[in-house]
């Protein structure tokens, strides 16, 4: 590019970087930025990457992405984004893009151990339904599985559910969001019978306090950091208290920081209930007209192997999500014993730190939450969910707020951050876990099967009634050859999963088949037997949902390369290999045990579809996809405005499947909660995203506030009217006493949830904590950031975060080379003392995007046993020299 | 497959700093010294400066964002526009990829 046309460009850029942020320029600057886009065309989108959602705009010319900038009109960003957001239009166009199907072979023939060798479609969509048929026959549907994600668009997940669920009768389906936020939702259905958060970012604005727990929001949410920083400088009494494991850039702006050891978050919790009781802070008109005070059981596991020594005994780790009402009496006890003296003694990490200062501090926390006159927001994220009791500690967050009343109103909130754009749109809403249905229903619940039997138009028994695995569980699954046919969309779960050696090695097993849809070869794609190249975000139509229940919608902006297609092309593709009659009959299911069937066995569905206008050969696509109703939502559509649509062209078809199956899947939460707009209500000029449920063309912002939520009973001031696990018997802190159920119609749970010690703590060998995390130039396991230039090289490796004194105790200096080591597996990187991360004496930090330091061979597969969520913040290791590579 | 390749192409990255209004000359000439960067406006009201960023240069990229960052007197940087030249030739269609270990 010559000089003149870069001086060309980059003045344009500077004006039109000054207009979006509404900067007053000079009118020949204006003219020149608008003259650098000439012949471009912007449209809406929405960022790729985390769960905060932001707005973007993008500009492409001949075919090409050429420019994004912040959508100064979306009420998130406002015009802004961070450095991976910026990088949007770059991870199109990584170098080792995938554009072809590849498929291991040796002598023109699928071979295990064979190179991957360049095949059509067809030849792949043949070996893996040959492979399917293979695996569904040794196996019946709980022999295949699907592992899905939190970056799914909404159509993406909807038809990979209504897939697995209504097709092959498998509930073998769950995404990366099982690790991301499967503890929230737990925690948040468990409480208040419903999912998703009551407040929204707004409260930002509106709070006099932030408390991030687990939360490193400056580099994982930067721009809802943004705002926070905006009203700390903004609103005097505006405070900022930052509780973390370890010394992170939010504590650099925190006033101030909470460094705990591991775990203890369960015991800080409990000390600021105990305070809230004995200062008499609790909002009584709140708490008597709106919560009841609930218990569960305790000797519940960690989510282990059933073999596993931590499981021995534990008598509740089967039924760890049992709950029962106590009177607040009880919940009283259960706080007693959570001393300001026990807990800090307890909690405190920083050795150095004097003992009265780390109370003061936690005095000081408890008198911003105690403070009726203090309006708090709590933000969680990773050190919350990915926890041993994730549950239990999203729980407790709910507690302090119910007690204090300071919840579901402007301003004060407790709020999970969600980690992937669309963990809340598709993981949570569509319900891509194993156990759900779409709309906060669940496969063991006759009522919700049949709901969607009717929806789906199936014979009734088609949907099993057995959960399935969910991500870590099919892992094992793959190991123990119970699963045998594997196919992962939209994740990479083989660098994303703790205790990953064992998962290498059982996906390279002789007999199981793997497949891996994606835009760059990470290391699933290596484990792989034949992957597939996928369309990236804005190659595609779709939809994402963000943190706080915006759903948000792109057009295809450009076209993607070579052969790669979209995932729900490839979904829809395949389904058109299958037929209900290979699938409908009757099917083995080890373990099946329900009302209304056989044990182990689901129903031949066979004789009902002719009532239904199916024959045995009907394929899955026509049965599922292609209906009567969806082929009435025709492509072209007026609201496309002149964009493509390659999902369509590449099906040769004259349906919208993603305008059709969006409409399908709304119809599920329509009337029930979870309203979603019109799919062409999203592409609107006026619309950057709506919170749902929408109501009469109007978003939500606060959920179970009368005043703001439509759903709320009038008359109720706050209505938590979610229907689930709303009848509870009654009883004490050790156990049900009166099994006769409750309703509890309208009201919140406030749960007494105890400390308890994790499976793995350090020892004399194993003798550091290794917490796992994110960094903020680089997205999960990055296979998209690290093909951006500028963020490959500000961040080209994964390093181990540790304390001076603890490397000089192990002989070692900056930037030696070491192993990281636990029971588990080793890993080689090298050592950081200074840098962003400041962990504690004995605490060491990895970050986990990195495949050359695959840290997640050194991680602990144990999670909480409800939410079934691993905790990647917590195992032990030892750190030792290694020696030198020359490289 | 251990290292990463990328295409590398040339990028324009828009930036808006922010700084204490009282040094915002001071701060723009600093910007200014910075290799790769460019100062095209400054908001004496607001104390913000409006320059770009060339990431075509091996030295350049996100460790330039934290020396924006590190200049003294700068408040934030925020990233708010980014061009991106369309790739001269298309991604290579095949992967080199074996069956190494992971």
């Amino acid at each position: 590019m010559d000089a003149t046309r870069r001086r060309f460009l980059k003045v344009g850029v500077a004006a039109a970087t000054g207009v979006a942020v509404g900067i007053q320029l000079p009118e020949h600057l204006v003219a020149l930025g608008q003259a650098v886009q000439a012949g471009w065309s912007w449209d809406k989108g929405v960022c790729r990457f985390c769960g905060v959602g932001c707005g973007i705009q993008i500009a492409t010319e001949g075919g090409h992405v050429v420019a994004v900038k912040g959508d100064p009109d979306s009420p998130v960003n406002r015009g802004l984004l961070c450095v991976k957001g910026y990088a949007n239009a770059k991870i199109l166009y990584g170098a080792d893009r995938l554009t072809r199907p590849l498929l291991r072979m040796k002598d023109g023939r699928f071979d295990k151990s064979g190179d991957f060798v360049a095949v059509s479609w067809t030849r792949a969509f043949d070996e893996m339904t040959t492979q399917f048929r293979r695996v569904h026959k040794e196996l019946g549907p709980t022999g295949l599985g699907v592992m899905g994600s939190g970056q799914y668009t909404i159509q993406e997940g909807y038809a990979a559910v209504k897939l697995v669920k209504a097709g092959w009768r498998s509930n073998n389906i769950d995404p990366n969001a099982r690790h991301c936020m499967a503890s929230a939702v737990a925690g948040f259905m468990q409480t208040f019978g419903i999912d998703e958060p009551a407040g929204n970012y707004d409260d930002i604005e509106q709070t006099d306090t932030v408390v991030t727990w687990g939360a490193n929001m400056a580099e994982m949410h930067p721009m809802l950091w943004a705002r926070v920083i905006d009203r700390r400088l903004a609103h005097a009494p505006m405070r900022l208290i930052n509780l973390t494991t370890f010394t992170t850039p939010t504590s650099a702006m925190a006033d101030v920081e909470i460094l705990f050891k591991p775990q203890t978050d369960l015991a800080i919790w409990n000390y600021i209930a105990r305070e809230i009781l004995s200062r008499d802070a609790v909002d009584h008109a709140f708490v008597d007209k709106h919560c009841v005070f609930a218990a569960g059981a305790t000797d519940i596991g960690y989510a282990l192997r059933d073999n596993d020594p931590h499981e021995a005994g534990r008598a509740a780790r089967t039924t760890a999500g049992q709950h029962w009402l106590i009177t607040a009496d009880e919940f009283r006890k259960g706080v007693a014993p959570y001393t300001l003296d026990y807990v800090a003694r307890l909690a405190k990490a920083d050795e150095s730190e004097p003992l009265s200062a780390f109370k003061s501090k936690l005095v000081l926390l408890a008198d911003v939450y105690a403070d009726r006159a203090r309006k708090v927001v709590s933000f969680w994220t990773m050190g919350f969910n990915q926890h041993t009791r994730g549950t239990w500690v999203n729980e407790q967050a709910y507690m302090t707020h119910l007690l204090t009343g300071k919840f579901a109103r402007p301003g004060n909130s407790a709020f999970s951050l969600t980690g992937q754009p669309s963990a809340c749109g598709t993981a949570r809403e569509v319900g891509t876990f194993s156990h759900r249905l779409p709309a906060d229903m669940t496969v063991d619940n006759a009522e919700h099967r049949a709901r969607a039997e009717d929806v789906w138009h199936l014979p009734a028994g088609t949907v099993n009634p057995k959960a399935g695995s969910d991500i870590t569980r099919m892992m094992r699954d793959l190991e123990d050859g119970k699963v045998k046919w594997l196919w992962v969309q939209v994740n990479n779960p083989f660098q994303a999963t703790a205790n990953a050696n064992h998962w290498i090695e059982a996906a390279r097993k002789n007999d199981a088949f793997v497949i891996v849809s994606d835009a760059y070869p990470g290391t699933s794609c290596k484990v792989a037997d034949l992957i597939l190249p996928s369309a990236m975000i804005f190659e595609k139509w779709g939809a994402y949902g963000n943190s706080e229940r915006r759903t948000q919608m792109w057009r295809q902006q450009v076209a993607a390369p070579g052969d790669a297609r979209s995932d729900l092309w490839q979904i829809l593709e395949f389904s058109k290999r299958l037929t209900v009659g290979e699938l409908w009959g009757e099917q083995a299911v080890p373990g099946l045990k329900a009302d209304g069937f056989p044990d182990g066995r689901l129903p031949n569905v066979l004789d009902h579809i002719g009532a239904l206008g199916y024959r045995s050969d009907s394929t899955l696509y026509d049965v599922l996809f292609a209906t009567p109703a969806n082929r009435k939502v025709e492509w072209p559509d007026p609201v496309a405005q002149g964009h493509g649509n390659d999902t369509v062209a590449f099906l040769n078809e004259r349906w919208f499947p993603e305008k059709a199956l969006f409409e399908e899947y709304a119809a599920f939460g329509r009337g029930h909660g979870h309203d979603l707009a019109p799919f062409d209500r999203y592409f609107a000029a006026d619309v950057r995203g709506l919170k749902w449920p929408v109501v009469d063309g109007k978003e939500t912002h606060w959920r179970f506030n009368e005043a703001h939520d439509p759903y709320a009973a009038p008359g109720s001031g706050f209505d938590f009217y979610g229907s689930a696990m709303k009848r509870l018997p009654r009883g004490t802190l050790d156990g049900v006493t009166d099994a006769t159920p409750v309703s509890l119609a309208g009201k919140a749970k406030i749960f007494f949830r105890p400390y308890a010690a994790p499976p793995e703590m350090p020892d004399a060998e194993w003798n550091l904590w290794l917490s796992t995390g994110r960094v903020l130039e680089h997205w999960h396991s990055g296979t998209m950031t690290r093909r951006v230039p500028e963020l490959h090289k500000a961040v080209p490796a994964a390093l181990a975060y540790m304390h001076p004194e603890d490397a000089e105790a192990r002989g070692l200096a900056r930037n030696d080379a070491v192993w990281i080591e636990s029971r588990r597996g080793r890993v080689r990187t090298r050592v950081e003392t200074e840098g962003r991360y400041g962990p504690p004496r004995g605490l060491i930090y990895v970050p986990w995007f990195d495949e050359t330091v695959l840290i997640n061979k050194v991680t602990l597969d144990a999670g909480c046993p409800i939410s079934r969520q691993t905790d990647f913040k917590k195992c032990a290791v030892k750190v030792y020299k290694a020696e030198e590579v020359a490289s | 497959m251990g290292d990463t390749e990328t295409m590398n192409p040339y990028a324009i990255a828009g930036i808006v700093v922010r700084t204490l209004p009282v040094e915002l000359e001071d701060v723009a000439d600093r910007l200014a010294r910075l290799p790769g960067i460019e100062v095209h406006h400054v908001e004496i009201s607001s104390g913000r400066v409006v320059v770009t960023l060339e990431t075509e240069h091996a030295d350049l990229g996100g460790a330039e964002l934290e020396r924006l960052r590190d200049v003294s007197g700068v408040v934030s940087v925020e990233l708010v526009y980014q061009y991106v030249a369309p790739p001269v030739e298309g991604p290579e269609l095949t992967p080199s990829m074996s069956q190494g270990a992971v």
